[in-house]
């Protein structure tokens, strides 16, 4: 009795821990050197609510692990990210979504932000932790922003245009 | 501000040396990705806000007429005030006059006012000033503010960033002022000839790792740096020619070694050609 409550403790907070998966992906742009790589990796890691960062220096792309019980703030990373002296150009989101939450520009609330989807493809069985791509201005280049024909009108604060 | 017919050919001639000296260079190093972290030219970018750069530059210069060795010294602090304005502060000391001696400083600025980012790509470009103040006696028509006249500069530097290949030009206006009690020298016509146009080429490649797995690799760069002067009112120039092997280690700390060799040169110049060594430490997040 006592291993199968130890057994189910265990699996619940394996559980609650992997449903508190809450990571980051981001692309930085402008940059090829180890020395410019770290000094996006060290602004970064001054974050609160950043607990750690895998990086990968030769694509520029640092996988960001959140705090659990922790809010990250989107504008903010991106804001080290070019005090650094560069640019994102990519930032994906791990949000978990249900099977109806997928219509062409809807909005999806997740933490303290509304995620507005565009580009949508027709509704989907999207259920399940689903990584969305951040698309609001300064979330990607402007080359790909005009490619991808991103709205260029402003959302309200916290507000952001997505594509899954 | 022309340069005559001869001078021009000759000028040509060693520029196009230079560029098929800079075009071998290249094609021996084969392997892959870039840097802009040039040793006697700053790049367009920046460094990252909030960031502070220690530095000590040391030059080993040979006089032409002796062959006695000139040792300066420059300790150089560098801070990123924001992303797109940062700060040099520097200090000149030189034995060019038997014992060393502090003979002046120099502020430096640099904002970054153009940047089109891709990924391992961006062109860049960035206006810059610099003053500097020298004590030490004037002894040549050479207008060198890092670490020989008083005076002022500005520019425009441009960078392009290629994944492979990192390129970078600058061309800036500079006046001497005299340096303390000694005048800027005049010519044989009583003509002060304090103005001056600098421009610079410069190409960086990395050679090492070829690829990147962790911030603790030594990066080993090979640059080249084209480096040149026209005096506007003596209608003099010269132009140098400086290659370098850069060392970055844990993605933090800098070793340049270089070596900067005359190509042509019109102007009285009293040590042109030497050794530059210089260390650099980064403490990112400083304040």
């Amino acid at each position: 009795m006592k291993l199968l409550s130890l057994f189910l403790t265990v699996l619940f907070f394996t559980l609650t821990a992997t449903a508190q998966t809450n990571t980051i992906s981001l692309q930085a742009s402008g940059l090829t050197c180890s020395m410019c790589s770290n000094s996006i990796n060290k602004s970064l890691k001054t974050l609160p609510f950043v607990e750690s960062i895998k990086a990968n220096i030769k694509t520029s792309t640092f996988d960001i692990a959140i705090k659990p019980g922790t809010v990250a703030d989107y504008d903010l990373m991106k804001k080290k990210v070019e005090d650094a002296g560069f640019f994102v150009a990519k930032f994906l989101v791990t949000v978990p979504m249900a099977a109806t939450d997928l219509k062409a520009n809807s909005t999806v609330s997740f933490q303290d932000k509304r995620l507005r989807f565009i580009n949508s493809p027709a509704a989907q069985n999207v259920a399940g932790d689903k990584q969305v791509r951040i698309v609001s201005k300064g979330f990607l280049s402007a080359k790909e922003a005009k490619k991808l024909k991103i709205p260029t009108s402003a959302t309200p604060s916290k507000e952001y245009y997505v594509t899954i | 501000m022309l340069l005559s017919d001869s001078d021009l050919l000759s000028a040509g001639r060693k520029c196009f040396k230079t560029v098929l000296i800079f075009i071998i260079f290249l094609s021996i190093s084969k392997l892959s990705l870039s840097q802009e972290l040039f040793v006697f030219t700053e790049p367009a970018s920046n460094m990252a806000a909030k960031t502070i750069g220690l530095r000590l530059g040391n030059s080993f210069m040979k006089e032409s007429h002796n062959g006695k060795i000139n040792y300066h010294l420059i300790p150089e602090v560098m801070i990123g005030l924001s992303k797109k304005i940062m700060f040099h502060g520097d200090m000149f000391l030189s034995n060019r006059n038997s014992t060393m001696v502090s003979e002046g400083g120099s502020l430096y600025a640099k904002y970054r006012f153009y940047s089109i980012d891709e990924v391992q790509k961006h062109f860049r470009m960035a206006a810059y000033g610099r003053y500097s103040f020298n004590s030490a006696d004037i002894h040549q028509e050479e207008i060198n503010l890092y670490g020989h006249n008083t005076g002022w500069e500005g520019g425009l530097v441009a960078t392009q960033l290629l994944h492979k290949v990192a390129l970078s030009a600058s061309s800036s206006y500079l006046t001497a002022q005299n340096n303390n009690n000694y005048k800027f020298p005049t010519d044989s016509k009583g003509m002060v000839n304090r103005e001056a146009i600098n421009y610079t080429f410069s190409a960086g490649r990395l050679m090492y790792p070829e690829e990147y797995t962790d911030y603790k690799q030594t990066n080993i760069n090979l640059m080249v740096e084209v480096l040149g002067q026209y005096n506007t009112g003596l209608k003099k120039h010269y132009l140098d020619i400086a290659p370098s092997i850069q060392f970055i280690i844990n993605s933090r700390s800098r070793i340049d070694l270089a070596y900067r060799y005359q190509l042509a040169s019109t102007l009285l110049r009293t040590a042109p050609q030497g050794v530059f060594i210089r260390l650099e430490h980064n403490f990112f997040n400083a304040f």
